[in-house]
């Protein structure tokens, strides 16, 4: 018989989370292939690589290979840039005076997204279909605020 | 067949709640997040990738921990507490762990009793509290999942407002974390207070959550 104090029904329910080895194992293994999801999700030696990859491609293009640098930008990013200054990409781009490039410091990614501060800029990325993009360029740190960027989206 | 399924009908219709809660769950989840992305110009994602998310992870993880920790407080307060008529409540003379004999363990242990309630000793100690033990350390695990996807996601969102991700203990420290665990505790406390309460004085006529109907106010522990 159960102790008083746990009646059939809520026992019921307990025992319905924890009455076999099996489920009882399998809620405690739920939890903890849980717990590696969760800190796993779009990390990994990988992804940094490619992010800082199309970051460093970026910094070198925007004045080597215009062209090349408007292909990795977010469309959004590229869209936005375009619209604020009324031209193409390959003739905006170059008029943002963006730091000149400098090899990766440190890169952060979760899932979709990752910063990468080179030694003289800080990029904003995402990861598309079509690989790592830029979503903002140029970013300055602002104390608590978000970076302000000379090249963004929304 | 039909009687293994009349005997455990409650942990199969939950079972089934819970997945077709789950499969609910991550195909809203995977809307509403492909809906954000699309607003600020990111990249959108698969159901597969969603649900392997830290997104998805926390807001499944964030949820779980809180219902162990509501089991885990359940088992272990209505040991020592008491409720003058609630259903939720041992009988006002039970208090504490109680006799060996009225739980029926080592000398007093049946045929039928299980296996390591039967002799004294560190396996009667650990089965004796296995209850609460399973469910503090599923606690534990769904609160550390909850913490570490949680920051994976804050922090996604973070470098999406273009803003510098936080490390580990920053995380711990931060409101979304908090926000997050305390919405969570409370309805659960909710929950379980409300129980409590209502069962003293509400009826539910044929469920043992509820005493029988004609049952006085008074009457502690009884069932439906």
């Amino acid at each position: 018989m159960l102790p008083a104090g746990l009646r059939p029904s809520r026992a019921a329910i307990v025992r319905a989370v924890t009455s076999t080895n099996t489920s009882r194992y399998a809620a405690g293994l739920a939890a903890g292939a849980l717990l590696a999801l969760g800190g796993c999700a779009g990390q990994g030696s990988a992804e940094n690589a490619a992010a800082s990859d199309a970051a460093e491609r970026f910094a070198r293009d925007v004045t080597a290979d215009t062209p090349s640098a408007c292909d990795l930008l977010a469309p959004q990013t590229r869209v936005q840039l375009e619209d604020s200054s009324e031209t193409s990409c390959a003739e905006a781009l170059p008029q943002q005076d963006l730091p000149a490039a400098g090899s990766v410091r440190r890169v952060e990614v979760y899932g979709k997204d990752a910063v990468v501060h080179l030694e003289k800029d800080t990029l904003f990325l995402a990861r598309f279909d079509d690989g790592w993009r830029v979503t903002a360029a140029g970013c300055t740190p602002n104390g608590d605020r978000p970076y302000d960027c000379d090249v963004e989206g929304s | 067949m039909r009687e293994r399924l009349r005997n455990n009908g409650l942990s199969l219709v939950f079972g089934a709640l819970l997945l077709l809660s789950l499969v609910g769950q991550a195909f809203t989840g995977q809307a509403f997040y492909n809906e954000q992305a699309l607003d600020a110009g990111l990249p959108t994602i698969s159901l597969g990738e969603y649900v392997t998310s830290s997104q998805f992870t926390v807001d499944v993880a964030e949820n779980w921990q809180s219902e162990y920790l509501q089991f885990l407080l359940f088992v272990l307060l209505t040991v020592f507490l008491f409720q003058r008529g609630s259903t939720e409540s041992k009988p006002l003379h039970k208090g504490g762990r109680e006799s060996d004999k009225d739980q029926k363990v080592a000398e007093y242990a049946g045929p039928d009793s299980p296996m390591w309630s039967r002799q004294r000793g560190w396996r009667l100690s650990l089965y004796s509290h296995s209850l609460g033990l399973t469910m503090g350390l599923i606690f534990v695990l769904s609160w550390l999942a909850q913490f570490v996807a949680g920051r994976s996601a804050y922090n996604a969102e973070q470098l999406q407002e273009r803003s510098d991700p936080l490390g580990w203990i920053d995380y711990a420290l931060a409101p979304d974390f908090w926000n997050r665990t305390l919405q969570n505790w409370q309805s659960e406390f909710l929950a379980v207070g409300s129980m409590v309460v209502l069962s003293i004085y509400l009826r539910e006529r044929g469920s043992p959550e509820s005493k029988p109907v004609g049952e006085p106010h008074e009457a502690t522990g009884g069932e439906g």
